[in-house]
């Protein structure tokens, strides 16, 4: 008891000296909590970001994966079916389609037509195009496969895509539009003696894709003369794994009277891609751990100095009081245990501080010590692009903060153990003569 | 049990430093009854601290005895004469040597806590020997708000917390003005009625000296001779 009052009393003697030890100690403990805050904080977000990344890429390349494209034969087939317009060749039977849909694995069928027109020179002068011509893509009106899979532009810029019953009607693309017809929605297009009525415009990014537009199946059909003929029928299967199936059922049926193919080749980059993510990701969270671990050594020794030095001055202050403590029968152990409860209530009180340091200062004191911790918003080709700052998300868990106490209370005994051991050696005459 | 409850036999330290080896006490022999007041006079030097510090148990003779209350402290091993310091002896320094950060009754309790008074009358016995010797008034008091005469009056407290067979003075009045000195005189023999203890008091002034039953004189480390007092 009077050991313990002696041991409270004495941190509360100097004041001033205390309240320094307390904080510089209380700032390494702080670190201790920061620190591996940013660290956990960091890698779990990286985590959460290629999680994220992973299945939007996952679902992207499954999209597209489980695209099928039925189309003409292959000798029949000239380029970008190039010369079927005018030629008149590579097309199929658009009941094929049907045929397809029946096939199980099948989610949807989505027959097109798609030719090209030539652009008349009286009508566009001026218009220094790429080619003198625009494609022309028929599609089914009634096709529940657009929401799905995105058959028509989405990136509309006046107007809408096609509804069902749109029949005499056009999606342009706004190089067609501003720069070719020079019209805006709700005004008219003729195009080879046929009148459709414009009801939206996209932009699809680039002027080629610009230079499309979309009509429905049955008008491309009638305006280039192939009642009951498509160019290609995009078939949709329920998932990646029916593909096989529905391609064996496919040929079965139609063997070489069609080419069909797959993008399957495209899963296969999928594992290189998160290779090189996680490798370069990885790294990054190695490098920022070592930084990490250098920096929570040095709080760790820095906290252990500051109380052995402390207690060490304090030692050397109260030999006399050592003395007087022998004198009147106190044991080594008794000593020692004073210095050392003195260390560990040192440890204690700096260690709330450090917690309280810890907790509100850890974003600070984590940008300061681990700038490079930032936090990843997205990868680009297998590199993090970061630009968040750590600051935001970084709060030291219960756990952590409970840990930090129980090193900084560790720290204070350890830290006065040396001291407290050279103080309970001194001989009582010895002591009491110190001045 | 001996009938003397102090005994040094053949009382010898000899400091070495170097070359040099200075005896601070050579062959000295004393014999204290129970309940007796011994006085030891001498000059600056003549041994009389190192000869307390041994009887004290503070430091390890070179040779010789120093059997407290019929126990060989100086066969014993180091581990065991904390219990000794605590339970059989008190000590009263010149400096008072009080703890600055306990109060006058802590400070009173504090050698309790290595002694054989059960935890539950320790403050009861600290606060009658602050009564005993005058200062149950200032018992919250921490050193620092008491005069040196009262300062010392609470290390005489101290010294008999645990009722030691022997109390040992280091010049107990040294640091005090003549009268406060000789109040403190008093009050030893006061409480030695009282308590019953047996005191061994250092001291080169020959008028507090001739106020204890005998008087021995020490020069250059060796006894010089018995006075009987009374």
């Amino acid at each position: 008891m009077g050991v313990l009052k002696m041991a409270t009393r004495d941190i509360w003697r100097r004041k001033a000296r205390t309240f320094l030890v307390i904080i510089a100690f209380g700032f390494s403990i702080a670190i201790l909590i920061a620190i591996p805050a940013a660290t956990q904080a960091y890698s779990s977000s990286v985590e959460t970001t290629i999680g994220n990344q992973a299945s939007a890429y996952q679902g992207l390349i499954g999209n597209i994966a489980t695209e099928i494209t039925v189309g003409p034969p292959q000798e029949n087939f000239g380029g970008m079916s190039f010369g079927s317009s005018f030629g008149g060749r590579g097309f199929i039977d658009e009941n094929i389609a049907e045929n397809i849909a029946s096939i199980p694995g099948v989610d949807a069928v989505v027959p097109e037509f798609q030719s090209f027109s030539s652009l008349s020179s009286a009508e566009n002068q001026g218009y220094q195009g790429f080619r003198n011509f625009m494609t022309i893509t028929g599609i089914p009106l009634n096709s529940s496969a657009d929401e799905n899979y995105g058959i028509q532009p989405s990136t509309i810029v006046s107007g809408r895509t096609l509804n069902e019953n749109d029949n005499s009607c056009i999606l342009l693309g706004s190089d067609l539009a501003e720069n070719y017809f020079n019209v805006t929605v709700g005004q008219s297009v003729n195009i080879d003696n046929y009148s459709f009525l414009v009801v939206g415009i996209f932009d699809a990014g680039n002027r080629m894709a610009n230079r499309q537009a979309y009509v429905s199946l049955d008008d491309a059909q009638m305006m280039f003369d192939q009642p009951g003929k498509v160019s290609q029928i995009l078939v949709f299967a329920d998932s990646v794994g029916d593909v096989d199936n529905i391609v064996n059922a496919i040929d079965s049926t139609y063997g070489d009277s069609v080419s069909v193919t797959t993008q399957s080749n495209l899963l296969q980059t999928i594992p290189g891609f998160f290779q090189g993510v996680e490798e370069n990701v990885s790294s990054r969270v190695a490098q920022m751990n070592s930084i990490a671990g250098q920096e929570i050594l040095i709080a760790i020794v820095a906290g252990g100095l500051i109380v052995c030095l402390t207690m060490i001055y304090t030692v050397r202050e109260r030999t006399k009081e050592i003395g007087i403590l022998k004198a009147l029968g106190f044991t080594n152990r008794n000593i020692t245990s004073q210095f050392m409860l003195e260390g560990a209530i040192i440890g204690l009180v700096g260690g709330l501080v450090g917690c309280l340091i810890g907790s509100f200062g850890a974003p600070l004191l984590s940008s300061i010590l681990l700038p490079n911790a930032s936090l990843p918003t997205g990868f680009s080709g297998g590199f993090i692009m970061s630009s968040q700052s750590t600051a935001q998300i970084v709060m030291p868990s219960m756990a952590l903060i409970l840990f930090g106490l129980g090193v900084a209370v560790l720290l204070g005994v350890v830290g006065s153990l040396y001291p407290s051991w050279w103080a309970s050696r001194k001989r009582p005459a010895e002591a009491l003569k110190y001045e | 049990m001996s009938e003397y409850v102090l005994e040094a036999k053949n009382l010898t330290k000899i400091y070495e430093a170097g070359e040099n080896r200075v005896a601070a006490l050579s062959d000295v022999n004393i014999q204290v009854e129970r309940g007796e007041f011994v006085s030891i006079m001498g000059p600056s030097g003549s041994g009389k601290t190192t000869l307390l510090t041994m009887l004290g148990c503070f430091d390890k003779p070179t040779s010789g005895q120093v059997i407290i209350d019929g126990l060989d402290t100086t066969a014993m091993r180091e581990a065991g004469l904390p219990k000794i310091r605590a339970e059989k002896v008190g000590f009263i320094f010149q400096a008072f040597n009080l703890i600055p950060t306990l109060t006058a009754l802590e400070n009173v309790e504090l050698p309790m806590e290595r002694g054989k008074i059960p935890k539950g009358k320790r403050k009861g016995r600290a606060l009658k020997l602050l009564e005993s010797v005058g200062l149950e008034d200032k018992a919250d008091r921490k050193p620092s708000r008491l005069s040196a005469g009262e300062q010392q009056r609470v290390a005489i407290a101290r010294a008999l917390a645990n009722s030691p067979a022997i109390i040992l003075a280091d010049e107990p009045t040294g640091n005090l003005d003549s009268r406060t000195g000789r109040e403190i005189i008093q009050l030893l023999r006061k409480l030695r009625r009282e308590e019953g203890s047996t005191i061994i008091l250092v001291t080169h002034d020959k008028q507090l000296a001739s106020l204890s039953d005998r008087m021995l004189s020490l020069g250059d480390g060796k006894l010089l001779k018995k006075a009987n007092n009374t």
